[in-house]
């Protein structure tokens, strides 16, 4: 990337506690009321480097509209909004 | 026309004729300088040191050098008329004023100058015609403020018409918004905003002017969609 130039959209880091499924249940202590979408992407597959997320858009009880993801390589969570 | 050498001969009197010397045949006569030629062998700078800029002009008339011809540029006529099929009053007539109008600021010879002033005729049924010089307070080039002032003078026509006539008269300065298709002052907002971002980033740092710049918008990765760039121009 040239300099000066950075991503938008970069995930952090979400603290999720998931149920049955892999279903989060609550992210970074607030809990989810609703699972509005689940999603899988898996990309670069063919490299050293794997892309495989499993995406969630919910909405927490406080009434935000999150999309988080689990990396399924690591298991790690991150979150985009 | 005579070659310069041909004058030297003829009085001094000549440059009566031009109204920028006409007042040096008296001074040139008291000096003693009374032909054409004897002006002629004078130092260009004396001349210009005693008579200034006529003197100048002088000794370059003498040496047959002149100011370049200024053609008269020939009156244009620029006219749109239309024959109504009857006898025409109030609506029609107002319909034919509005297409004469368009007419005429469609005209390719009227290159983005405004008009100043047009003349509006008629023909009218019962024999003779009608006609109304119309200077507008400013220089013009909308046809539906043109309309709304020649309808005014149209609501004059004594008697109904069978043809209609809209003249140029006198053209106006450019229109700015005719202008604007081949100088629509890019060079200068480019320059305006170049000095903008220069003082936004001279008070908020290097980061203070971005840009989104999209790079994948339809990757199911959302941070491959776009990036923050600096904003460059």
């Amino acid at each position: 990337m040239s300099p000066g130039t950075r991503r938008i959209g970069v995930p952090r880091p979400a603290d999720v506690i998931a149920g049955r499924g892999g279903r989060p249940e609550t992210v970074d202590r607030h809990e989810v009321v609703s699972v509005r979408e689940s999603w899988l992407v898996e990309d670069r597959w063919w490299t050293d480097r794997p892309l495989r997320r499993r995406y969630w858009e919910v909405v927490t009880i406080d009434g935000r509209d999150l999309v988080v993801f689990r990396e399924l390589e690591d298991g790690r969570w991150f979150r985009h909004r | 026309m005579a070659r310069a050498d041909e004058l030297h001969a003829d009085p001094v009197a000549l440059l009566r004729f031009r109204a920028d010397t006409a007042e040096l045949p008296e001074a040139l006569d008291r000096l003693g300088v009374r032909t054409l030629g004897e002006l002629a062998a004078l130092p260009r700078a004396a001349l210009a040191d005693r008579f200034g800029p006529s003197g100048l002009l002088a000794h370059d008339l003498v040496h047959g050098r002149d100011t370049p011809l200024r053609p008269r540029r020939p009156g244009e006529l620029l006219e749109e008329s239309l024959e109504l099929e009857e006898s025409a009053s109030g609506e029609q007539l107002g319909r034919a004023l509005e297409l004469l109008v368009d007419r005429l600021l469609a005209r390719r010879e009227r290159d983005g100058r405004t008009l100043r002033a047009v003349v509006l005729g008629a023909t009218l049924v019962e024999g003779g015609t009608w006609r109304e010089r119309v200077v507008f307070r400013e220089p013009l080039a909308d046809p539906a403020r043109m309309r709304l002032v020649l309808a005014q003078r149209l609501a004059q026509l004594p008697a109904p018409a069978e043809a209609l006539r809209l003249a140029v008269e006198r053209f106006g300065p450019p229109h700015h918004g005719g202008r604007a298709l081949f100088d629509d002052g890019t060079a200068q907002r480019r320059a305006r905003l170049r000095e903008a971002i220069r003082q936004v980033r001279a008070v908020a740092g290097p980061e203070g002017a971005l840009r989104v710049l999209a790079v994948d918008p339809d990757s199911r990765v959302p941070e491959r969609r776009a990036v923050l760039a600096p904003f460059e121009l």
